[in-house]
């Protein structure tokens, strides 16, 4: 085959391969600098809040706090406190949460715009059961039940934590000296396909589920859950699992959608198959959110 | 007798024709007559005396005038002409020297009937009926109506891959005749019937086109099966959304506001494979037809086009098969009488390989990180077709068809107590279609058309899981079951009515009552221990039953070089508020000489449905929701104006510039988590603006056809929520879209097609700030979206080739085809994806879908 021949059958196998594509290069939008503003408020307890700024999409610095900003905190629309984040960004409220109040903070600070944030704190929810039940392999059947309120929509956070000792091998006799005994998040995983339907979007963390009442507003609701009995078992400087505890979590909705937004979101842009999902916050002027919560534990000793 | 019987007596006269009749050789006899200051009656009355004939005739036919004639040499039956000079009368020879003379006041009259084809006995769609300066198209029927001005008259009807018919009209026909007229088949294009599509069709029907089915045919397409909705993208104003995910964009348009139907009947989901196929079969496609621009005031309910496609009758004289083979599919067609000549019967369908052929969605898998599944499409068309009478037929249309992917698992662990789990996690995406039709004729040019039918598209999603343990005697099992469901059903009845008795004008209106029913959602949860069940339930989300009803009237009136339609069409809808909308449609067609064709359109249309987008179980399904109190309907307001010119060389050259203005268009809002239950609420709405000029040029004959298309257009949008109102490009506002069809026919039994497409790329919305928050002990970067489309990616093009060889062996026709798609394999962005890297920094990288891909199409035809 002449010389030239084969080199126009190789720039043709080239075109085919590569194709005329061009060089795709995104260099970002510059947006605007906003404060970003998380406040988690558990009842009984204080506002705990955290203030930054955000970064534009394509740096990698750290974010910087925001001191000496000015917040103000209205209780059922009434003026409750003012403070001031110091030079973390932190800070805290003498307020504690309490089930049913109605709550706003605003946040100022000059050079940005003002950042605000509103929620209602969820009813207490008591769980009233938490048995084993099964045990299928290596997993563990766990059953537990609760009272959902009646007329409300309310948006649930269920997590689990195991107790076991932490301990230390003596180097010459290779015993075991515990050291202290701490509780440790486990993975669970509803059996319950419940959480599957199309407004209790299942999760990816593992390390909690969340679900919402709309199929079973007001009833007594009985959950199934199931744990992998590895987590259970003794593993190098941990002991074996002595206890469980369930903890549920009622969640404003604007947490609840934050989190399952957080459970869906990729940064994927116009695809595949459809929309990004942004994750919703819930303060305005600014990004964060603003999350309350009442909780109810219940624990079990483990054989 | 009665005048009625004299009515007809005369009629059956008539048609003996008066010039043929060899009794009535006298009239060819030279003669001379004169007279003088009598009357017509008179002097008719003299002719017949002195010539030797009687006549007969209705009092006061040949009116008051007094003439003077003086005529030599001339033929009796002209002497007679002149004699009744401008009197609306006709006479027929009775026997051998008498004429009966009547009056003939149906001149201009309508000559109506039906073209079949005399091998199938199949109507002839789109044939044209030419009598003098004037043609009317065969409908799906084979029907036409065309106004006769003299008799005698000659009318030819053509059509491609027909010989010429020519029929010689001597006399008026009986009021309830209907004519059929038997077209012989000729696969050789006639240069005779090329000529006349050329110089009468050269541009398209009134604010519409009709899709050539032999071009799309010839136009290459993924894996060798022709894409019937896939090729349509070539058209000037139609563009397709994605590679995959398809949908069609018409002007500005969103994909849900296109009516896409089948038979008359909404089809809601027309693609298989996440938009790659078409949901029809060749087989099974008789013809389609497309609006863009001011469509008849009949269709309603989509903002921006309509896309009419009708199923195929089956063959009424004999049994016929095909089969067609690809890499991805199977299709089989049969079609023959139950009864010949009577009734006849077709049943198509397909079924693809998909889910034996893995590879094939290995890239959707990659990419899309679905889990590995099984994935397979099918889909079955019949038609029965059964004929009354000459004037009364009905049709019987079935369609179903779906998408299927499943995953399923079983395990089984041995030991003192087995273990055996069984898991099944599918999803079903379906149309059902079917509709009952009956068609009356009642008199030349009336018209009556009445069915009734039922869609529903629908989307399944069922996960399982089973799980059984023994020990020893004692069985434990756990059945849980989670079913989700969306799912949007239609009752259709309607009247239509056709009325062309009246020269010039053809009148149409009709009734339609549609009742919805909208399920966007149902979650079902089962979940059983043993005998003991803890929960059997089904949760309807918002289902609503509502009733939308329409009422349309449409005059097409002809005069001259004008065509003028004109309508009204009204629609209610009836969820929460009760929403009437008037929407007129208006089209003028000017045709200035053979070689220009002047068109303006307008239309107002109301949509009161719309789709949302849904990917929760991580499969793209739309969602059909109502309109209510929060999302309002949706308006469009269309004008258009179109110029085309015949060049020499039979270059057709068109162009068309049109704006369109939308009212409460919707986008989603910011921060939606939960599209179907609170979908009202995460929309908003907002208006939409968009214009573009369209140009084609088109050879549409010899070896080397086909066509160049340009169109240059820009759409916007403006919601008060989002960018404060600003206006921002719609999503697929594509600037420039340019396309080429080539076809080459070497020999009759090759045809090579080559299609290159470019197209300004389409927008995405990008985040343009990010930050890192602490949520439940796990630390997420979470990026803000800036302005609603705010990237726009590269530009889509593609170069696709095939080649099409046809053999005839034995009684069968073999067809092979060898096509590649995206012959330079180019990478087109469908999506972006994000990555952050070591360092922290953000990296954005372009998806591709479709390679190139090769492929060959087997078919045969019996």
């Amino acid at each position: 085959m002449p010389f030239a021949s084969k080199v126009g059958i190789y720039i043709m196998m080239a075109l085919l391969v590569f194709g005329c594509n061009d060089d795709f290069v995104f260099t970002g939008e510059a947006g605007e600098r906003k404060i970003v503003a998380v406040f988690f408020g558990h009842a009984d307890s204080a506002i705990q809040m955290e203030l930054y700024e955000s970064q534009f999409i394509t740096e990698d610095t750290l974010a910087s706090p925001i001191s000496a900003a000015e917040i103000r905190l209205y209780l059922d629309g009434q003026f409750s406190e003012s403070l001031s984040s110091n030079a973390l960004g932190i800070a805290k409220t003498q307020y504690k949460v309490t089930a049913g109040d109605s709550l706003r903070i605003a946040v100022r600070k000059d050079g940005y715009n003002l950042a605000e944030a509103k929620a209602l704190v969820p009813d207490q929810v008591d769980l009233i059961q938490f048995d084993t039940t099964t045990r299928v392999g290596s997993q563990l059947g766990l059953r537990l039940s609760f009272v959902d309120p009646v007329l409300k929509g309310n948006f649930y956070l269920m997590e689990m934590h195991a107790q076991r000792w932490v301990y230390e091998l003596d180097q010459f006799t290779q015993e075991r000296i515990d050291s202290a005994k701490v509780w440790e998040s486990i993975d669970i995983q509803s059996v319950n396909k419940i959480f599957f339907s199309d407004k209790n979007i299942v999760t990816n963390e593992q390390k909690f589920e969340l679900f919402n009442d709309q199929i079973f507003n007001g009833q007594n609701f009985v959950l199934d859950i199931n744990v992998n009995a590895f987590n259970l078992r003794e593993t190098i400087g941990k002991g074996k699992a002595k206890n469980i505890k369930v903890r549920l979590r009622n969640i404003n909705e604007d947490y609840y959608n934050f989190l399952t937004a957080l459970s869906l979101n990729r940064p994927i842009f116009g695809g595949p198959f459809s929309i990004s999902s942004q994750v919703p916050g819930n303060v305005t002027g600014g990004y964060g959110i603003f999350a309350v919560y009442t909780s109810s534990t219940a624990a079990i000793q483990m054989k | 007798m009665t005048l009625r019987h004299l009515l007809l007596l005369l009629g059956i006269l008539a048609c003996l024709g008066p010039s043929s009749n060899a009794q009535c050789d006298f009239l060819n006899k030279v003669a001379t007559f004169s007279c003088q200051k009598i009357s017509r009656e008179s002097a008719i009355n003299k002719l017949a005396e002195e010539q030797g004939f009687t006549v007969n005739y209705p009092s006061n036919c040949f009116g008051d005038d007094i003439i003077t004639l003086n005529f030599s040499n001339k033929k009796i039956s002209q002497l007679i002409r002149v004699v009744a000079g401008d009197n609306p009368i006709s006479f027929s020879c009775v026997g051998e020297n008498a004429l009966v003379f009547y009056r003939n006041n149906k001149l201009p009259y309508t000559l109506a009937g039906f073209v079949h084809d005399n091998e199938t006995q199949m109507p002839v769609n789109g044939a044209l009926v030419v009598y003098d300066q004037h043609w009317v198209e065969t409908d799906l029927d084979g029907y036409f109506a065309i106004e006769i001005f003299q008799l005698p008259s000659e009318v030819i009807v053509y059509h491609p891959g027909y010989d010429p018919y020519t029929v010689q009209v001597k006399s008026i026909a009986e009021e309830f005749d209907l004519v059929h007229w038997l077209l012989e088949p000729n696969s050789s294009l006639s240069a005779a019937v090329v000529n006349v599509f050329d110089s009468i069709l050269f541009v398209s029907k009134t604010g519409g086109v009709n899709i050539n089915m032999k071009e799309i045919e010839r136009i290459p397409s993924i894996a060798g099966s022709p894409g019937i909705l896939n090729s349509l993208r070539f058209i000037p104003g139609l563009q397709s959304t994605l590679e995959v995910n398809g949908g069609m964009i018409v002007r500005g348009g969103s994909k849900d506001q296109n009516l896409i139907l089948f038979d008359e009947m909404e089809l809601y989901n027309p693609m298989h494979l996440f938009g790659l196929f078409s949901v029809f079969g060749q087989g099974s496609i008789q013809s389609i037809e497309f609006y863009k621009n001011s469509y008849p005031a009949q269709y309603g309910g989509r903002l921006s086009s309509v896309l009419n496609v009708h199923s195929k009758q089956g063959d009424y004289k004999k049994w016929k098969a095909t089969m067609d083979f690809n890499p991805v599919l199977f299709e089989a067609t049969i079609s023959g009488p139950l009864k010949k000549d009577k009734t006849s019967l077709l049943i198509s369908g397909r079924r693809s390989f998909t889910d034996f052929f893995p590879l094939f969605y290995e890239q959707i898998q990659n990419q899309n990180q679905l889990s590995r599944f099984k994935y397979f499409f099918y889909d079955v068309t019949g038609t029965v077709n059964h004929r009354f009478s000459d004037k009364s037929s009905m049709y019987f249309t079935n369609y179903f068809g779906g998408d299927k992917g499943y995953i399923r698992g079983k395990k089984v662990t041995e030991g003192p107590k087995p273990i055996q789990e069984v898991s099944n996690d599918e999803f079903l995406q379906s149309n059902v279609l079917s509709t009952l039709g009956w068609k009356m004729w009642l008199t030349n040019g009336f018209h009556i058309h009445a069915k009734v039918g039922f869609t529903e598209y629908k989307f399944n999603h069922e996960n399982g899981y089973d799980l059984t343990i023994t020990d020893g005697d004692q069985t434990y099992n756990r059945n849980t079951r989670l079913t989700y469901e969306s799912r949007i059903r239609d009752w259709k009845t309607g009247v239509y009515f056709k009325a062309t008795n009246n020269p010039n004008s053809l009148y149409q209106f009709g009734i339609e009552n549609v009742q919805h029913r909208f399920t966007p959602s149902s979650s079902g949860y089962f979940l059983q221990e043993n005998d003991f069940i803890y929960y059997d339930t089904l949760f309807n989300q918002r289902r609503s039953e509502i009733t939308e009803s329409r009422l349309f009237a449409q005059n097409v009136w002809s005069k001259g070089n004008f065509r003028i339609m004109s309508g009204l069409h009204f629609a209610n809808f009836d969820n929460q508020v009760n929403y009437n909308t008037l929407q007129p449609r208006l089209n003028v067609t000017y045709d200035a000489g053979k070689k220009n064709k002047i068109e303006f359109g307008f239309a107002k249309t109301s949509q009161f449905i719309l789709s949302v987008p849904n990917n929760l179980l991580g499969i793209p399904i739309d969602i059909w929701v109502p309109a209510d109190s929060n999302i309002k309907p949706q308006h469009c307001w269309t004008y258009s104006l179109g110029y085309a010119h015949k060049f020499a060389k039979n270059l057709v050259f068109r162009a068309d510039a049109y704006y369109k203005r939308f009212e409460n268009i919707v986008e989603f809002r910011s921060g939606v988590v939960d599209f179907v239950a609170e979908w009202d609420k995460a929309l908003l709405t907002g208006k939409s603006r968009s214009a573009g000029a369209e140009f084609l040029l088109k050879k549409e004959k010899g070896k080397v056809n086909g066509w160049i298309s340009y169109v240059l257009s820009k759409t916007e949008r403006s919601i008060p929520e989002l960018n404060e109102g600003a206006w921002f490009p719609f999503q697929f506002d594509r600037r420039h879209d340019f396309n080429i069809v080539l076809n080459y026919q070497p020999s009759s039994a090759i045809t090579i097609g080559c299609t290159w497409t470019y197209a300004s790329g389409h927008y995405l919305t990008t985040p343009e700030s990010q930050f890192l928050i602490t949520a439940e002990g796990k630390r997420y970067l979470i990026q803000q979206y800036g302005a609603k489309n705010n990237l726009k990616l590269p530009a889509y093009h593609r170069l696709d080739f095939g080649i099409h060889y046809n053999k005839k062996v034995g009684n069968a026709d073999q067809i092979w085809s060898f096509t590649v798609y995206n012959a330079y394999n180019r990478k087109n962005v469908y999506y972006v994806n994000s990555q952050i890297n070591n360092n922290g920094t953000v990296d954005f990288q372009p998806i591709s879908i479709l390679p190139i891909l090769p492929s060959v199409n087997y078919a045969i035809r019996f």
